[in-house]
């Protein structure tokens, strides 16, 4: 072995990170190795922290340090629109735009026969008590515009529909900022039906 | 090194790394090839829509040493029925999942192209999607060099059912022959349809009926074939399909 243990295991641990092969982790175990002791320890604190402290909602299963998540626990929302969508991190691509003022709910992932997952796998169920309590106005899906994330939303939609909730679904079109040459014939003919008076 | 054009399907897609997607194309050319599409999931990638699973596109791949990267991509046909029903998208899916387990990477296989796009087309047009699934299963089968012998008894000749299917040799036989401990009853109705499937193919199709209870039939024996020919015990989309299916 090249490495003495502590920085081979270092190496193998940043390894187990998404798209670092070996010659980013040792670069990155080198790096930490140049690094003051107590940036390291604030390094090493804040993923313990991150990973025994964090929690999923008992709502919406959003990402939380507390049973609740900070949307679902703020009583100015509007508890009467939810905005399904497929993971945490949509909830927070959401709530950077400042304009949704409903709360969410979070499946978990899209429905992929392929890969086995299957509505069972998805918090579908959870989504379905929630509307049980009968305040619930409209479901608004959220869902990523690709095919796994329709197939989703037409799941939840036959599920939903027959409890007489509106359920809507977000609008597909060009994104801000693009030229229209450069689009796919799906995404314009998408964009032209949804189009509306101006 | 080198690049590769070539019409496609997409098969199935993986994200990868920050904002890539590896992706599993049936290629006309070179059959089962994956690539990576670098940013698609990004808002304004020019190459997210064409990527998406159950799009046929003309396709510029890039060779690399281990992976191969996509350069350049345009839709040929959406499928949009496809990605509009849930049911057929879950067909397509379980098509996709067959074509996928039944090649390899880079070994090219024209009639599997040629057969699962004519099958695609058929689940857009075809009222019954089921129908559309066996005939393309055992098509499939054929295509892969395992065509059951659906012609007669294939010990006494004879060509009344009702049969029993032998799953060891794969054929008819019929309820005078000594019957295999690996078998299972086959109606003769069944039987008449799988062969008019194989024989036919998906030529005027819609004009043969395929009732539930024939359907669940050939379903399973198919199931069992497949199972044998391509050395899985499970997929996992028809799990998903059976589902639907019970709800609708």
């Amino acid at each position: 072995m090249l490495y003495p243990e502590p920085i081979a295991r270092l190496i193998e641990a940043f390894q187990k990170l998404p798209g670092v092969g070996p010659k980013t982790a040792q670069r990155l175990a080198l790096f930490v190795l140049n690094l003051p002791r107590e940036e390291v320890v604030f390094m090493a604190r804040a993923m313990v922290d991150a990973k025994d402290k964090t929690k999923y909602c008992q709502i919406c299963g959003n990402f939380s340090d507390s049973d609740v998540c900070f949307v679902c626990g703020d009583k100015r929302r509007d508890v009467h629109t939810i905005c399904v969508v497929q993971d945490a991190r949509d909830v927070l691509a959401m709530e950077k735009m400042r304009e949704f003022k409903g709360v969410y709910h979070v499946l978990g992932g899209a429905i992929s026969p392929m890969d086995g997952i299957g509505p069972d796998q998805l918090r579908i169920r959870q989504l379905l008590e929630r509307l049980k309590s009968g305040q619930i106005r409209e479901l608004i899906l959220a869902t990523n515009p690709n095919v796994e994330g329709e197939a989703t939303a037409m799941y939840v939609s036959r599920v939903v529909k027959p409890l007489g909730i509106r359920v809507t679904r977000i609008a597909h079109g060009l994104p801000v900022g693009a030229d229209l040459e450069y689009a796919d014939e799906v995404t314009l003919s998408r964009a032209l039906e949804g189009r509306r008076d101006f | 090194m080198g690049e590769l054009k070539s019409h496609a399907l997409v098969l199935r897609t993986r994200d990868y790394r920050e904002a890539d997607r590896l992706v599993t194309f049936l290629t006309r050319e070179e059959g089962k090839v994956t690539a990576v599409a670098r940013g698609v999931r990004k808002t304004k990638s020019k190459l997210s829509a064409v990527v998406e699973p159950l799009t046929l596109g003309f396709f510029l791949l890039h060779r690399g040493k281990s992976l191969d990267t996509l350069i350049q991509g345009e839709i040929v046909k959406p499928y949009r029925k496809l990605r509009e029903d849930l049911l057929l998208f879950a067909y397509g899916q379980y098509f996709c999942e067959l074509c996928e387990a039944a090649l390899p990477e880079r070994e090219p296989s024209l009639p599997v192209f040629l057969l699962v796009l004519t099958a695609l087309e058929a689940l857009e047009s075809d009222s019954q999607p089921a129908r559309v699934a066996r005939c393309f299963e055992l098509n499939l089968l054929e295509t892969l060099g395992y065509r059951p012998a659906m012609e007669n008894c294939q010990h006494c000749g004879s060509s009344t059912g009702p049969f029993y299917f032998d799953f060891i040799n794969d054929g008819l036989v019929c309820k005078n022959c000594p019957i295999p401990g690996e078998s299972r009853l086959l109606s003769g109705a069944a039987a008449a349809v799988m062969k008019r499937f194989l024989n036919n193919g998906f030529h005027r199709l819609s004009v043969c009926g395929v009732p539930s209870s024939l359907n669940y039939e050939i379903a399973h024996i198919n199931a069992e074939l497949l199972k044998k020919a391509l050395g899985k015990s499970r997929f996992k989309s028809v799990e998903f399909l059976q589902s639907l299916e019970e709800w609708s």
